[in-house]
């Protein structure tokens, strides 16, 4: 979708008020260069918008802006816009004033995903975090364009997956360095990266992912030395602490300044409170502490809410009321539950993982939410071996403009064909050769249909293939012949030498081949891109990039040089060695020069094809420069 | 998928079926046809509800009987997943018929767990909730509302009155939940709704204790026609629930408040003298014509429900003594004082009903007779009253419950007064324990008036005890195996800890620290190697209690925490539903957890662990009863002198079949799977007493294990189970599709037919074939099971 626009004087000079791309600014540029400047208005600095009423027939948007670091008292300026497309300008301004309005109470509520600001890293830190975020929580969805935006500005997060990946960062700086002069870094940069989104989400993910808290009180273990308890805890466990045991925390909150933090922590490990923490029983052996011992009857956890809602699967309660009129004898001592207070640990354990998993999006749906069965609780009953198989959950790719991917001439060729056609003469046609070829209710050899074959002369064999029916014997040569070389070449590829080796190559030679390979294909993606785009403010990038093409090739020849002086001197260490062998024994040693891999000849296969659309970029890029450089002439 | 059980076309709605899914069915549909009950033992999580629901579903439509089912299950966490099934059926069904058949399924649960009125719902306790709906929607309530009295209605149930009276929810299968979303969208009352539409319903889907309670079964069951098919699921328990709801506790406390409502309903009656006589005298007249009469008064509102009615109960007038109702108010108060001076006493009691009454009659002249018509005659009484807030007469009402059932029954039952809570105590806490020993009473009714009963469940062996303890003949009983294209569980007996000292939870060791710590080293390494959960059941609360605290204490709970969550049952029930949410999390979080629990609690009955909600369940100790309980004791001496089954046969079947059934909690499918771990030296003897397809499963160098060796047995066997394994590897093995029926059922015919021509060479053809179905059972105890590996071992 275009950001919003509309035809607008300002000032009583015509010109178009439009909102810029990333909806971050609004803008008024005059119709008539010259005829006043053009005016910019960030939308963080939008106070208010005014809009005239529907019923009045004057369109009319009144912006206020102030300057972020304007004094406090300073009245707002303000810039008032008219639009002029007639009958068009309601819902043109309707369509301004919405859109700044979104985005300004989202610029007000301060959510940083709507403001990329020039923050810089710390707000990349925070995209990596709300992401991961978006991700493990059960939030709501954000706008995927959003999220992309943030992937691409956040430099921290991208020079951390650069870190991560090696062959990515030799990539990256590989392209960094070759890339045309042209070429601003920063957009390189940014091109680099928008191919790579998918990876940068992966790898705030995966940052995103961290260890989930842990009962922290039961591994904190204390050790003696020297006839001294020590017990070392870090910063993290107090801050578990805090969070699993709010008490602490309080405790901790109203004592410190008084204590020492190292008294507090050594008293606190001592006292009757952690064993109550703990879910331990108190003694009266245990010692006392003035202090600590004042939060002992405090109640940690507040009472679970006792109006959520259950699913009916899970509901023990539930199941006890299910007769409300249960009689029987009460049971035997063993099976009564003492009281929570003579054993604390239950109601601790329980308690405590409650607070572990709380911040986990629960597994059976929202607690708070009406109850009611849902699919998931479905699908849970099913016997899921006895299912049949899964529905395949694909989503249908709808081509809005099928016609681009035909030429036009032919699409309409074809049109015109079958208009011609008179559909009773072709249905006669269709019926006659069916009869002619199913002759008996459609009890018909197949191969016949496929292959009318034998009969057929053979000389059809030296017609070119695109003239050959289909279905006769040459065409299904062909088709065999194609099947058994794509096996070939695939069987190649997965060939484990292939893979393992260098086809001959050094290490080093083989690296740089594969470098300049990923880089060739880089810039090569880069060029279609903006070559693609038809963006005319793009020319000059679509020029640099090309001739980066060129070098590219020039690249790879160079490594194919290389690669053959490699060759060159392994074959002349064999011819010698032969040599030396003739002399020293005088036995002719037959050297196979033909089995010295490597060389340009290897590179050049092993990069035919990047060669190849190199050349086809080059070319189209050349084609269509003469075109339009013949234009220019012909319009010049 | 569709096939054919002999002319029955069954719509199973899978594409695929396990073999003993099959056999389950046509079995059922033997019975079915023949008619008889039967008891049918069928491997956990291998789809027995879904099978029973498509082949009675299809018996119900395909046949113009249309006979109704009503299926009976333990918890509402069943009876909600049947209706859940049942729903998915039917919509199958429509499916594949291409049209919606007219039927109608409703499931019913207290009306604490229905209640849409605002603050009604809002009570914590299943009997007030009770009390107060009865005090909202009661018939005199609403004469009243007409007279013009400002009393309040319930407008939910108002509503109903609004609809047709057969059609006051629509066709189809309501899940409770879906009940209650129907309830609350069109404003009526969910609870009375199901009441209502249970004589128009093809499946009515609800707890045990509506058929087997007299109190609840005579007004909710009344209209249930002989040919309906019962099914009790989950019925390994079902003698427990039988005898429960013949039996009933009174204390000290109890008597002192039946006093005080005595001592109201005194005062109300003087009240009424005094501004409506009337109405007391038509409850006389009334109660001179029988109860009959007074029944047809009553309908769904009754106010207090009678424990029996037999027939000529109902149609005998109320003894003279008690119409009054100032007489009957005077009869009950001398009942109450006769009971709190036996309370008095310093020793236990155990006393036979008739040597009660007998002892009664010598010191109060109170005769059996009026007594037997206590409860009847306190029902009507309150309704003549027009009492509002009867949650106030609650242990009136158990005290008028007690009388007449000890003035109905001689035998099968036993009264038992224990001064003392405990052994130890010291301070008297008298308790009244009113114990029924007969679990063939309750359930007697069921099996006299309906054609087919059918017992099913994971765990019923041996099969045989379920026909005796409940004094019925069933025409088939059967237990499955369960086919298995790969070994999708390991069940273990660890009978010695890594210390190779022997672990059980036997009285004489379970505290010793050296046991208990074998235990903890056992769950701690089970938590180690297990992913996501591990369900550790223990015999007791006590137990868990106690066990857990020394664990904690050892340090073994905090080595534990470095791999698993810990989550334990509660006394508290929605707490220990907070606890089951939050290990469920757990476990689909990845971070793991493991829940201790009680094998004969809360979360054993009713609440899966199937999938990665348990990996392992580990059963520390053989869940015995606690012996030295007296009513135990009783139950076992009954059950010894009236039906041959000895003691230790009996107790030690009551563990094990708790022990498997915790077992069983964790499978779900074949593609499912998890180790079971037996920890407790006692097991390995027992062995022989487990169901089929866990004994089956049960190599035999697997049941004497240490804590080490079963530890690597179920590293490895998690190994294999990691490997990935397709539905296509296991069809024709443990899963069938319509072709494998197909090739099964030729096999079968030509082997039949195979037999029969052999019998007829043979020369018996004179007496043709005993039809398999009508197998009859021979209601004889088999003695030959080797007196030894019975042998209890003595706690």
């Amino acid at each position: 979708m275009s950001p919003p626009s509309g035809a607008a004087s300002y000032k009583k000079k015509d010109g178009t008020i439009a909102i810029s791309a990333d909806e971050n600014s609004v803008s008024w540029s005059p119709a008539v260069a010259g005829a006043g400047n053009t005016i910019t208005i960030p939308v963080v600095n939008i106070t208010n918008l005014q809009q005239t009423p529907a019923s009045n027939p004057k369109v009319m948007l009144k912006i206020f802006a102030q300057a972020p670091d304007a004094p406090p008292n300073s009245t707002p300026d303000q810039y008032v816009f008219l639009f002029t497309a007639g009958p068009d300008a309601r819902p043109q301004a309707d369509l301004i004033k919405d859109t700044l309005s979104a985005r300004v109470n989202a610029a007000k509520s301060g959510t940083p995903s709507q403001t990329p600001g020039p923050r810089g890293a710390s707000e990349g830190l925070s995209a990596a975090m709300a992401i991961a975020n978006a991700v493990t929580s059960a939030a709501t969805s954000k706008n995927p364009l959003d999220e992309e935006n943030r992937l691409r500005s956040d430099i921290e997060l991208q020079q951390s997956l650069l870190r991560s990946d090696s062959n990515l960062q030799r990539m990256f700086f590989e392209g960094l360095h070759t890339k045309p002069e042209a070429l601003s870094s920063a957009s390189f940069v940014s091109q680099f990266w928008s191919t790579r989104l998918h990876l940068l989400r992966a790898h705030a993910i995966e940052q995103g992912q961290v260890r989930g808290s842990y009962n922290v009180l039961s591994s904190l273990k204390p050790r003696v030395e020297d006839n001294v308890t020590r017990l070392n805890i870090s910063k993290e466990q107090i801050q578990l602490i805090f969070t699993q045991h709010p008490l602490v925390k309080r405790v901790y909150d109203e004592n410190v300044p008084k204590l020492s933090e190292q008294q507090f922590w050594s008293r606190f490990f001592q006292s009757r409170l952690f064993k109550k923490l703990r879910g331990e029983r108190i003694t009266e052996a245990d010692a006392t502490d003035a202090v600590l011992d004042k939060y002992l009857r405090t109640d940690e956890a507040p009472q679970p809410d006792r109006d959520t809602n259950i699913h009916h699967f899970l509901d023990l309660a539930a199941n006890e009321e299910n007769h409300s009129q249960r009689g029987g004898n009460r049971p035997y001592l063993d099976m009564r539950p003492s009281g929570v207070d003579k054993v604390p640990i239950i109601r601790t354990l329980n308690s405590l993982s409650e607070k572990i998993m709380a911040n986990v999006a629960p597994a059976d749906g929202d607690m708070n939410a009406p109850i009611g069965i849902n699919e998931e609780a479905w699908k849970k009953l099913q016997l899921q071996d006895l299912r049949g198989e899964e529905e395949q959950s694909r989503i249908t790719l709808n081509i809005r403009d099928q016609s681009r991917f035909f030429t036009h001439g032919q699409e309409e060729d074809k049109t015109k064909q079958i208009a011609k056609q008179d559909p009773d003469e072709l249905l006669q046609i269709l019926r006659a050769e069916i009869n002619q070829n199913l002759p008996s209710q459609g009890n018909t050899q197949l191969g016949k249909l496929v292959d009318p074959g034998d009969d057929e002369d053979e000389e059809m064999e030296d017609a070119p293939a695109s003239r050959r029916p289909v279905g006769s014997s040459a065409a299904l040569h062909d088709a065999f012949s194609q099947i058994l070389e794509a096996l070939r070449e695939r069987r190649t590829q997965m060939n484990e030498r292939a893979t393992s080796e260098t086809y001959g190559l050094s290490i080093a030679l083989f690296d740089r081949l594969t470098l300049t390979h990923a880089t060739s294909t880089e810039f090569l993606h880069q060029f279609w891109q903006a070559f693609l785009s038809g963006n005319p403010d793009r020319a000059g990038e679509v020029a640099s990039l090309a001739e980066s093409l060129q070098r590219a090739v020039e690249r790879i020849k160079s490594v194919a040089n290389d690669a053959e002086a490699e060759r060159k001197v392994e074959v002349d260490r064999l011819k010698k060695q032969a040599r030396d062998m003739y002399e020293s024994t005088g036995r002719r040693l037959r050297v196979n020069l033909e089995g010295v891999e490597g060389g340009q000849k290897v590179v050049n296969q092993l990069l035919g094809p990047t060669l190849h659309a190199l050349e086809v970029a080059s070319t189209r890029y050349q084609k269509e420069l003469a075109e339009q450089n013949k234009e220019a002439a012909l319009a010049g | 998928m569709k096939f054919f059980i002999d002319d029955l076309p069954v719509l199973f709605p899978y594409p695929r079926i396990y073999p003993e899914q099959y056999a389950y069915m046509c079995d059922l549909k033997k019975t079915l046809d023949v008619g008889g009950h039967c008891v049918l033992e069928m491997p956990s999580g291998t789809g027995k509800t879904v099978s029973l629901l498509s082949l009675i579903v299809a018996y119900q439509q395909h046949y113009p009987e249309h006979r109704k089912l009503i299926y009976c299950s333990r918890t509402m966490s069943e009876i909600e997943k049947a209706l859940a099934e049942l729903k998915a059926l039917m919509e199958h069904r429509a499916k594949e018929l291409g049209h919606e058949e007219e039927f109608r399924a409703l499931g019913l649960t207290s009306r604490k767990n229905l209640c849409l009125h605002p603050s009604v719902k809002r009570e914590k306790s299943g009997t007030v909730v009770d009390a107060r709906c009865r005090s909202l929607t009661a018939g005199f309530v609403k004469e009243k509302k007409e007279r013009g009295e400002d009393v309040e209605l319930c407008v939910y149930h108002e509503n109903l009155d609004l609809l047709e009276p057969h059609n006051l929810v629509p066709p189809g299968v309501f899940t409770l939940d879906g009940l209650a979303r129907y309830g609350e969208e069109h404003k009526q009352c969910p609870y009375f709704s199901a009441r209502r539409m249970m004589p128009w319903c093809n499946i009515i889907i609800y707890s045990y204790h509506y058929l087997l309670d007299p109190k609840i079964a005579e007004r909710v069951s009344r209209e249930l026609s002989k040919d309906c098919i019962v099914v009790f699921d989950e019925a390994h328990n079902i003698d427990n629930v039988c005898i429960e709801s013949l039996s009933l506790d009174i204390s000290e406390d109890s008597l002192r408040k039946a006093t005080r409502g005595a001592n109201n309903l005194e005062r109300k009656i003087e009240e009424m003298k005094s501004t409506d006589e009337e109405k007391l005298k038509n409850e006389y007249s009334k109660l001179v014509e029988g109860l009959q009469e007074a029944e047809k008064a009553r309908e769904e509102d009754q106010f207090i429900s009678n424990p029996v009615l037999p027939d000529d109960l109902l149609k005998e007038a109320v003894p003279g003594n008690i119409r009054r109702a100032e007489h009957f108010i005077s009869f009950l108060k001398r009942f109450i004082e006769y009971l709190k001076t036996r309370m008095k006493v310093t020793h236990t009691i155990s006393e036979t009903p008739p040597s009660f009454l007998t002892h009664l009659k010598d010191l109060t002249y109170i005769e059996r007779k009026p007594l037997r018509f206590c409860a009847e005659r306190l029902t009507s009484l309150v309704r003549t009253l027009e009492l509002v807030n009867i949650e106030d007469y609650q242990p009136l009402q158990e005290v008028a419950t007690f009388a007449t059932l000890v003035a109905t029954y001689d035998k099968g039952f036993v009264l038992i007064l224990e001064p003392f809570e405990s052994e130890a105590a010291t301070v008297p806490n008298p308790i009244l324990h009113f114990t029924c020993l007969d679990a063939a009473i309750a359930i007697k009714p069921v099996f006299d008036r309906f054609r087919s009963v059918i017992i099913t469940s994971g765990t019923l062996s041996p099969l045989e005890m379920y026909p005796k303890m409940l004094g019925f003949t069933a025409v088939l009983q059967e237990s499955y195996s369960m086919t298995l294209a790969r070994r999708s569980f390991l069940p273990m007996i660890v009978t010695r800890g890594s210390d190779q000292a022997q672990v059980s939870s036997s009285f004489g060791i379970r505290n010793d620290p050296g046991v208990v710590r074998n235990y903890g080293s056992l769950v701690t390494e089970f938590a180690r190697i297990t992913p996501d959960g591990v369900v550790v059941f223990f015999p007791s609360y006590l137990y868990m209690e106690s066990i857990i605290s020394m664990w904690q204490g050892m340090g073994i709970l905090d080595q534990i925490w470095n791999y698993k969550l810990i989550l334990v049952e509660t006394p508290d029930a929605q707490e220990s539903s907070l606890a089951l949410e939050t290990y469920r999390t757990a476990c689909c979080n990845g971070r793991g957890a493991i829940l201790f629990c009680v094998a004969r609690g809360k979360v054993s009955e009713g609440i899966d662990f199937d999938h990665h909600y348990g990996r392992a369940v580990i059963c520390i100790g053989v869940p015995f009863q606690y012996t030295e309980s007296r009513i135990l004791k009783a139950r076992l001496e009954f059950l010894r002198e009236n039906y041959r089954i000895r003691e230790n046969d009996f107790l030690s079947f009551d563990a094990i079949r708790h022990a498997a059934q915790c077992l069983g909690r964790v499978l779900r499918g074949k593609d499912d799977y998890g180790v079971m771990v037996l920890a407790d030296r006692r097991f390995e003897r027992k062995r022989p007493q487990l169901p089929k397809w866990i004994n089956q499963a049960m190599l035999d160098s697997e049941t004497n294990l240490s804590t080490d060796m079963a530890v690597s047995n179920a590293k490895n066997f998690l190994r294999t189970m990691a490997q990935p394994f397709r539905a296509k590897d296991q069809e024709g093995i443990s899963t069938w599709g319509l072709a494998d029926i197909e090739r099964h059922e030729a096999k079968r015919k030509t082997e039949e037919e195979r037999m029969m021509r052999e019998e007829m060479n043979n020369g018996h053809a004179m007496g043709g074939m005993i039809p398999s179905a009508s197998r009859i059972v021979e209601d004889e105890y088999d003695d030959n099971i080797d007196a030894d590996l019975m042998m209890l071992d003595a706690p």
